[in-house]
Formats: structure tokens, sequence, C-alpha cells
């Protein structure tokens, strides 16, 4: 399978962004996970992944982001998808996934996304 | 004051040598050599261990004909403190073991030996092949790596192949002549073989003495066997035993020249050789400068004809470039030999790794032992570890007989080749224990045999075997190549294996996905598409009957796409059924088949479904929903559609997650629509999401029977998805 996402990780005051381009589907998803996977060994419990230039999402992308859930709330971190598209939005809603903790948060941007987090800390 | 630059010990990986690259190399080695490049094919040779196994660098040496040091003929990437002190290096370990045993030796990690002075140079594991030169002193070819290293069976053997390609090369480049006033014996043309080369040292030897006749014998063991000859009567023995009595025994023995005139009787030997017509005679032994290689005899039979010690002296001097020549010849003929086996092996490595089909393989393989090993009898067999047994793949025999027989034939061979790791030679059936009860050796007259074991990532997975009814019945040389083959064969039937497996999986998974029979509810009209976008689908429906006379519906989506999602709709699937028969509620079923996520799969492992009970008499729909898009309903009263969903959490995630149920009621004329995301998805377009898109359609073709709804929408889907499909399942129950 073509994989088409690329990621982007870049650290902002401490809290990885791991910037996702393209979809987040089933091909993207080992290096989806393994990037989590390394960020967590390094000691970060918090993240922020930038949806505002993921196209698409499917079960795969979910995968993706119940893996990062699992992994968080075990450390009682937490995983920001800030700008989700509306569609991706959704998909997110119908799966039940926004409803289950803290675990999950969203935000408009970025830049709000960390806000939170500094206000949370 | 020493210059030499310690080098740290790096900690690191070799990269694992690829056996199909390999032999690929080695075929263009060959045909270098074949075609008398031969600077290029040396060049070649020692740069093959660093392109193919990983390893950091290499070098060639060879004895110096007048001194006791080595001489480096030439080398890859040899660290510059390594090359001036590699011809006086003593007490290695390896080079020193490799020459005294004249075998390949592989040493993993050098700091096992704390003296090694490969150390030094900040190198940690090698491997080192003898190169033979004509009996003498071998050569030796090294290859160092700065990593420790576990060498495979077969990197080792190619080492030892490359070893014996260069020897043939160097005397090659040695033999023609630069200062020498006389064309050495034995100088290869390039259209010769063996057998051409020591005739042509013959003659050579038969003419400056003015023989009428003669042979080379070249010594094997405790045999002499005769390689040349002119003007033998045929009933001279080709070959005789050390211990016989002959002339020829006696000078190989002694090591001492003889020259008889006239018929003498004389105690050193027994004249059990009646040959009258021979009047004078003269065997002079061969020898290179260590060994002792064959024999030398003239005679003449003219009568009154007398040799003197002229001729002796002759003879003594050519002597030794008649042993040069007849050594020249065997290794011309080995490596001859090598590249012919290389080149089959080439051969099957390509038709091998071209094809996933297990059946084409395995033939491929027994195949190649008929052929290029002279089988008679031969099998592959698998092993499979979860039951620990051994068991038949394909099996050959030119002669015929039972299935089971393979097995009897390999059953003793097995243990020592999982332990050795190497190919298990029995040269003669008849003598080896093992074999004493088989009964297939002697119905079959079967005499020698190899085993291989077959493995992966260091797991025995298999066996190939090989028996022939003559004893020694194998060439040195392509038993020596069968751990090449080995390697092969093990990956390219993992493969095929896996890949079956996968598609097994996918054709059950298929099979057990379709409901059985296509349901029919009294008072519905149904649809339903199943349109998995790959090989293994990931989403699932079922319609089941339940006692009451209701009708469970169910549709689900399975994440992943590959044997492990297959695997968890197979199960989702059994479960459902099973539940569903006891449990009533939607809700409740929903919660078990959560619970049953959790346990029985990954973490991370999810499933989205709905589950809806229908009763067609009074029209009722009680349903619930986990992490799945929500069901439509298309009422026909005001040609609108509704949603309909539980929200409730993907299956899988939380194991005491609670879900509830809801109601609907169904009038006449009412569709409901219950589909996975890969339809919306591919409905989507920038302006409208796909729900949406989805429900138009639906009121748009309300009319139709559902089974052409269902056709349509799944075309409309197809046609307009502009990414790689996903899964559509799709159910449309109309109410008449």
């Amino acid at each position: 399978m073509e994989v088409v996402v690329t990621l982007n990780t870049r650290l902002v005051d401490g809290t990885p962004v791991i910037d996702v381009d393209g979809e987040l589907d089933h091909a993207g998803l080992p290096e989806f996970r393994s990037e989590v996977s390394n960020l967590i060994e390094q000691g970060h419990r918090n993240l922020v992944v930038d949806m505002s230039d993921t196209h698409f999402m499917d079960s795969g992308g979910l995968s993706g982001i119940v893996y990062v859930m699992k992994r968080l709330a075990v450390l009682k971190g937490g995983v920001t998808l800030a700008g989700c598209s509306e569609r991706i939005f959704r998909k997110l809603e119908v799966s039940g996934l926004t409803q289950v903790s803290d675990t999950l948060r969203f935000a408009p941007s970025v830049e709000q996304a960390l806000r939170e987090l500094r206000k949370a800390s | 004051m020493d210059k030499r630059q310690h080098t740290k010990v790096t900690e690191g990986k070799r990269t694992p040598g690829s056996v199909l690259e390999a032999i690929g190399h080695l075929h263009r080695l060959s045909s270098l050599i074949a075609s008398d490049q031969l600077d290029e094919a040396l060049s070649a040779a020692v740069e093959i261990p660093v392109q193919c196994l990983g390893i950091c660098a290499t070098a060639l040496l060879m004895p110096s004909r007048n001194s006791d040091r080595r001489r480096l003929v030439t080398s890859r990437n040899l660290p510059s403190d390594l090359r001036t002190d590699i011809v006086t290096l003593r007490d290695d370990g390896l080079i020193g073991w490799v020459l005294k045993n004249n075998a390949p030796r592989a040493i993993d990690d050098l700091t096992t030996d704390g003296s090694s002075p490969y150390l030094r140079y900040g190198l940690r594991s090698a491997v080192c092949a003898p190169v033979e030169c004509g009996g003498e002193t071998p050569g030796a070819m090294l290859c160092v790596s700065r990593y420790p290293t576990a060498f495979a069976v077969w990197e080792v053997e190619l080492v030892a192949l490359l070893a014996n390609q260069v020897s043939a090369i160097v005397r090659r480049q040695e033999s023609t002549p630069a200062s020498d006033a006389l064309p050495s014996p034995g100088a290869p043309e390039k259209s010769d073989d063996a057998d051409d080369i020591v005739s042509r040292v013959l003659e050579e030897a038969l003419a400056a003495v003015k023989a009428d006749g003669g042979s080379i014998m070249a010594k094997r063991g405790n045999h002499l066997r005769i390689i040349a000859s002119r003007g033998l009567r045929d009933d001279v023995p080709q070959s005789a035993n050390l211990s016989d009595g002959t002339i020829a025994a006696w000078v190989a023995t002694n090591g001492k020249p003889l020259m008889l005139n006239g018929r003498v009787q004389d105690d050193r030997f027994s004249s059990a050789e009646e040959r009258p017509e021979i009047v004078s005679a003269i065997s002079v032994p061969l020898r290179n400068s260590r060994n002792l290689v064959g024999v030398l005899n003239v005679h003449s039979t003219r009568p009154w004809h007398t040799y003197t010690n002229r001729e002796l002296g002759i003879l003594g001097r050519i002597a030794g470039r008649v042993a040069l020549g007849i050594e020249y010849a065997r290794l011309f003929e080995q490596s001859r030999l090598q590249m012919r086996h290389l080149r089959s092996l080439y051969r099957v490595a390509r038709a091998i790794t071209s094809t996933l089909d297990l059946g084409d393989i395995t033939e491929m393989i027994t195949q190649y032992l008929r052929e290029h090993m002279s089988a008679d009898v031969c099998a592959l067999l698998m092993y499979d570890r979860a039951y620990d047994v051994v068991r038949l793949a394909r099996g050959h025999s030119s002669l015929g007989g039972p299935d089971d027989q393979y097995l009897q034939l390999t059953r003793p061979a097995v243990s020592a080749a999982r332990r050795s790791k190497r190919p298990v030679e029995y040269h003669d059936l008849l003598q080896s224990p093992e074999y004493a009860g088989v009964e297939a050796v002697r119905r079959l007259g079967l005499r020698s045999g190899v085993v291989a074991a077959l493995s992966v990532r260091g797991n025995i997975t298999g066996f190939v075997a090989a028996f022939r009814r003559k004893p020694h019945g194998f060439e040195r040389q392509a038993v020596k190549v069968l751990p090449g083959l080995a390697e092969l064969a093990a990956i390219a039937l993992e493969n095929a294996r896996l890949y079956q497996r996968q598609a097994d999986i996918a054709h059950m998974t298929r099979k057990s996905l379709m409901p059985l029979s296509p349901q029919e509810i009294p008072g519905f009209d149904i649809g339903c598409k199943y349109a998995p976008a790959y090989q293994v689908g990931g989403d699932f429906y079922d319609i089941v009957r339940l006692p009451d006379g209701k009708f469970g519906i169910a549709i689900a989506d399975v994440a992943g796409k590959d044997t492990k999602a297959a695997a968890h709709i197979g199960m989702c699937r059994h479960s459902l059924r099973a539940v569903a028969d006891e449990i009533r509620s939607p809700a409740a079923l929903i919660q078990k088949m959560n619970r049953l996520v959790c346990e029985q799969t990954e973490p991370d492992s999810f499933i989205s479904m709905i589950y809806a009970v229908l009763d067609p008499t009074s029209r009722r729909l009680a349903y619930c929903s986990a992490g799945h898009e929500p069901a439509l309903v298309y009422r026909h009263r005001s040609r609108r559609v509704d949603e309909r969903s539980t929200h409730g959490l993907l299956l899988g995630i939380l194991p005491r997650e609670t879900y509830r149920e809801r109601r609907a009621s169904i009038q006449v004329g009412d569709i409901i629509a219950l589909y996975t995301d890969g339809l919306v998805d591919a409905l989507a377009t920038r302006e409208m999401p796909g729900v949406e898109r989805l429900k138009s359609l639906l009121i748009e073709y309300h009319a139709l029977p559902m089974q052409q709804i269902a056709d349509l929408l799944h075309d409309q889907a197809s046609a307009q998805s502009d990414r790689s499909p996903d899964d559509i399942a799709l159910i449309l129950l109309k109410a008449l």
C-alpha cells in the first residue's frame, strides 16, 4: 500500500506536536504508532496532533487515535487533536471516543491546544 | 615507534547477506572467469563479501614461493595498519587454523579469545577459507568485520566457494609465463578441460624420453588412479591400491623413482603385472614441495632398448612441472564443476523466488535434486513446529515406491541435520548404523545420501533429502552449494506459506462471512451488498433468524486489513450467532460482544457495530450502536430520512462500558439502511458529506427494489471514490 501521509514532529515549549499531513489510515498506522511510542519513551505524557492538514481518516486512523489514547491514559496524560476537519470530527463523534474521558481533547488550533495545556499544568 | 592507530571497537550490526544476491554475484564472477577476464574476476571476488555479506574488509593471501612470509595479493578496504601486519600475523587463531586444517572457519565474536590480534584493529568477527594452490601450503581468503556477527552456514560456504574460485583465477594468472623460456605444462587453453590438460602433459613427458607409452596416475587417498595414458593394453587396471605390490605402488609408497630394463625379478615388488611387451620402463614420483600427488610411468617396447640415467634425469627434472600440471587440472576441474553447480543454483534461485505458488516451488526443489545432484530418490519435507512433526511436501523416486518411504529415509538423519546445521552426508548407507533397520534402503538399493535442514531466522522449517544408488554418490561441489539451496528454499517456502495462509484465511473468512443463505424476512424486501476492497475483508453483516420469529440484523466494521482482522471477524460472527439466540436485547448483546472483543483481541483492536432486532409482524425495531455510523430510516410518508443511533462506544475499548438501546416504529414503505463507513466515505464530495448524499440517493431511489438500490449505491460509490477503496457493506430493508 502506498503511504500517503507525512509525519513531522516538532517540539513547542517542550510539548511534541505531531503534524499529520495527508491521510491518517491503515497505511500510515505503523509509522504513527512508532512515532507516538518514541515520544512516550522520551518521557512525554501530553501530545498534540496537528490535524489541520489531515484530509482523511478511516478506521486505520481511528486505530492510531485509540493507540495513543490507551498509552497516555495509563500515564495519566492526554492527546489533543488540533484543527480537525468537520468530517474527521464527526467520525470521532460517531466512534464514541469523544465521550470516553479526558484523555482525548480537541482544540481548533495548535496554539489553542498548547494554551490549554499550559493552563492545566 | 608504534604508528598503529587503535581503532575503537564499535557496537553495531552487520547487515546479513541475501543468498539470492550472493548467487547472482557468483554467477557473474564465473562468467568473468570463463571469459578470461582474470583481473576483473579477482577484483570482483574480493568485493563480493563486502557487497553481499556486510563484511568490512577482505584480504587474499597467498604463500610466498621463496620465503616464509605470505603475499598479500589483493584486498578491499583493509585498514592500513592491518595491511602491513597481515603478512606476518602469527598465532591469530584463524588463518593459522585454516591453513593447517585446510577447511573454512568463522569466528562470530573475536572477543571470546581475548588475545586475538585482530582486536587491535577494531575487528570483532571474521571468516577465513583456504585457497588451494596445488598441494603446497594453501593461501587464505580472509573476511573481517567490525561487528560481532553470527555467520550463517551458507555464508561461510560462500566464502569457501569464493576462495576456490580465486585459486582457479590465481593459478590461471600465474601459469601465463612471463619470464619462463619454456611454456609451463598444464597451462590451459580456453576450450580445455582437465583431461586435455593432463593428456598434453603426458605427451610432453613421453616425447622428452622418446617413450612408446605411459601413464600418469593421481594419488587419491590409498589409491592410484590413471588419469591419462597412451599405449596401454585395454586390460591394464585403471586403479591400483598402494598395497598392491605394483611398481607404481612401490614408487608412490617409497617416493623414489624406479628404472627397469629387461625383465627382472625384484623382491621390492611383485611382477604381478605381466606385461611382456614392455622392454624398459621408468616410474617417477610426482610431488609438490610437500606431498606426493601421483606417479608418472613411461615405457618402451623397442627390443633391446634401455633407459639410462639420462632419461631418468630428464623425467626427474620435469616431474615437478608435471605434478603442477595435474594439480592444476584437478583445481580447474573442481572450479568448473563448482561454476556449473553455481549456475544451476542461480537458475533455480531465480525460478524459486519468482513464484509464490507452493506447488511450483516444491516441484522446482525436487527437480534440482534430481537433475543437479543426480538423486535417484529425493524429497522435500516440512517441519510443523506446532505438532513437532515432519511431513512430506513432495517426493520423487525414479524407482517408484510408496509415499511413506521418503519419511522413512529421511528420519534417521533429521536429528543430525538439526544439530549440525550443515548438510549431513552418508557415503555408504549400508555402513551407517542409523540406517540399519530402514527397509527402503534395501528395497531401493540406495547407498549414499545427503540431508540438509532448511531454517528461517534460526528455526528449522523443513528438510531436503537426496539419495543415490551409488556409494559416495554426491560430488563434493554439489554438496557444498546445498546450504545455498537450503537457504533459498527455506525463504521461498516460508513466503509461499504465508501467502497461502493469508489466501486461505481470506477464503475461509469470506465463506464464513456470507450469510449462509440469503435471508428472507416476511413482509420485507431485502437488499444486501458486500464488496471487500482487498482479498481479506474488514466488514461483515449478518441476518439471523431468532427462535421467537424475530430477526437479528448486524453490520460491523473491523479495524484492520490484515489476517488478524479477518480472524476477528470470524470470531465476531460466530459469537454473534451464538449470543443472539439467547440475548434478545440489542444493548445486552452489544455489551456482551464488547466484553468478548476486549478479552479476545489486542488492546488496540476494535470493532464498530450496529445490532438491531426486528419484529416483522409488529414492524418494531430495537437497535443499539457501538461506534458505528447511524442507521438511516427513510420515512415514506414524509419523504425524509431520519438518522438513528444510540451513540455508543466502539467495541473493544472499555470492557465494562454500558450501552443503551432505542426503538423505532417502521411503517409500510419505510426503508431501513445499515451500512459501513466505506460507503459514505466513497459517496462524500467536497460540498456534501457522505451521509447526506446517501440520504438523498435513498429518497431518489426509494421506489426501486432493494437489491437494485443496493447495487446502484455500490456502483455510485465505486465510480466516485478517488482514493483506494474501502470495504463496502450495506443492508436495506423495506417494509412492504
